[in-house]
């Protein structure tokens, strides 16, 4: 009683704390009230062909900030995530999914069947629009490809984990998508500079529109239609990645406890 | 005359949504066990969600004050109420049977359990 | 705009019950519930506080990714925390 009373205790005075210092304390002043400087900047550089030197041709701030202003970080915060799924692959790098393979009659009743069968394509078509979208309104690869990622989830818990090694979508392809997706993002990153290189002049990492000094900018548009150069392969190439890389997370801790221990103890009883 | 019909109707399923809300909450607080307090529960969401989001629709198509815009306001709530229509009782039916098939509620107010009759889900 | 703040204030409250429900709740699918909820009052908040691109992708992870991979680590392992 008296540790859930601390608890308690501790959470309210973070609270009021925080509140305090991003209040009265000055630290992020009034909510809404006026756009501050930083912000108008990039606000009025994301969609102006007028400052070729400085636009990212993309009408969506935070996803031009994200992939063009901010790119480096990005870029490094994928790496992040995707070295946290490396992980998970180490970890079961011994374990074969298809062990104990059964038929698709496992799962749940066919009235939730039947209601998934309907919610998949209006999940596809979501994230997918959300990824093609992402330099025009609020989205992007990572959220596209975390509403992509609750499909194979919800397939597992609907219809077993063995729907999806019938679908074909086992540890090998998802890794394989997963790959393209990543080689993307690099070929991506070094895009510019290929392009430098067969015309003779400068150009930087992960470079969009062209810069001082580095003329070579990637399209903004194709026919009439924005395609924000860089930003719109990024969010394509990110959706691929994230997607399949949750796949693989949920096809190897969804086998059961008991066939990854069979399998460990296995491995190690043969050395 | 038939936006103002469409608003009134709205309107009265929005009271309809309340009235299902409350006695949702108070199944939920009153009833003795899983099953029936399932029930309650699927009141407040049918009844206080799908209600209330066909008469926002309705509504929003009434407004013409709104120009175009009542359009999407009214697409997006009916979109969002076929979608609960058909999510819900799904959730509560796999709630419900994944508790018979693992005996964790019992089954009191019991007049007939066919399920169990015929041998348990299988 | 009073309205704005209002609405941030009860979600964020909800919010702290909920977390502080989840930290002293012993059955953990339990609190992995109390979880959910708190992440839905912050994507109410986040929604408030004009980031539709934080709410597009906290809403997929937080109710539905970061629960199921929670829930399998439950299955397991242990169902109750052991003090």
């Amino acid at each position: 009683m008296k540790k859930e009373l601390l608890i308690a205790m501790s959470m309210v005075i973070t609270v009021v704390v925080m509140a305090y210092i991003a209040t009265l304390g000055g630290g992020l002043g009034p909510l809404f009230s006026d756009v501050r400087p930083l912000a108008k900047a990039f606000l009025s550089t994301t969609l102006d062909p007028e400052k070729p030197l400085f636009t990212a041709m993309s009408p969506e701030a935070v996803t031009a900030i994200v992939w063009d202003y901010r790119g480096l970080d990005t870029l490094f915060e994928t790496a992040v995530f995707y070295l946290a799924i490396i992980g998970a692959i180490a970890i079961y790098r011994d374990v074969n999914e298809k062990v104990g393979l059964k038929g698709s009659g496992l799962g749940l009743s066919k009235i939730v069947r039947v209601v998934t069968k309907v919610l998949i394509p209006i999940n596809i078509a979501i994230a997918i629009s959300i990824a093609l979208h992402g330099h025009l309104t609020p989205g992007g690869g990572f959220q596209a490809g975390a509403a992509m990622a609750v499909m194979p989830m919800l397939l597992i818990v609907v219809f077993s984990r063995y729907f999806l090694l019938e679908l074909k979508l086992t540890k090998g392809l998802a890794l394989a998508f997963r790959s393209i997706g990543l080689t993307g993002i690099a070929l991506t990153v070094f895009l510019p500079i290929i392009i430098a290189l067969v015309n003779g002049v400068n150009a930087y990492i992960m470079q969009n529109q062209m810069k001082v000094n580095a003329p070579v900018g990637l399209p903004a548009f194709i026919g009439n239609s924005l395609i924000s150069g860089s930003l719109i392969l990024y969010n394509v190439f990110e959706f691929l990645a994230v997607t399949f890389g949750f796949s693989v997370l949920f096809l190897l801790l969804s086998i059961e406890e008991d066939i990854v221990k069979d399998q460990m103890r296995g491995e190690v009883s043969e050395h | 005359m038939i936006e103002y019909v469409m608003v009134v109707v709205g309107g009265a399923l929005l009271l309809i949504g309340a009235v299902c809300d409350l006695i949702g909450a108070l199944g939920m607080n009153r009833f003795p066990n899983f099953f029936v307090r399932l029930h309650a529960a699927t009141v407040g969401v049918i009844g206080g969600a799908f209600y209330p989001l066909i008469g926002a629709a309705l509504i929003a198509f009434g407004s013409e004050y709104l120009g175009t815009y009542r359009w999407f306001v009214g697409g997006c709530a009916l979109v969002s109420a076929f979608l609960i229509l058909i999510l819900a009782p799904a959730g509560s039916h796999a709630l419900a049977r994944a508790a018979h098939k693992s005996k964790t509620a019992v089954v009191t107010p019991k007049v007939a359990d066919h399920l169990e009759e015929d041998g348990g889900v299988k | 705009m009073d309205m704005t703040y209002l609405l941030l204030a009860i979600s964020m409250l909800f919010a702290l019950v909920a977390t502080y429900s989840a930290i002293v709740e012993r059955y953990l699918v339990k609190a992995v519930v109390f979880s959910a909820l708190q992440s839905i009052a912050f994507t109410l908040a986040l929604y408030l506080l004009r980031a539709p691109d934080i709410v597009l992708v906290y809403l997929p992870i937080t109710v539905g990714i970061y629960p199921a991979a929670i829930l399998f680590l439950i299955k397991k392992s242990e169902e109750v925390e052991e003090l």
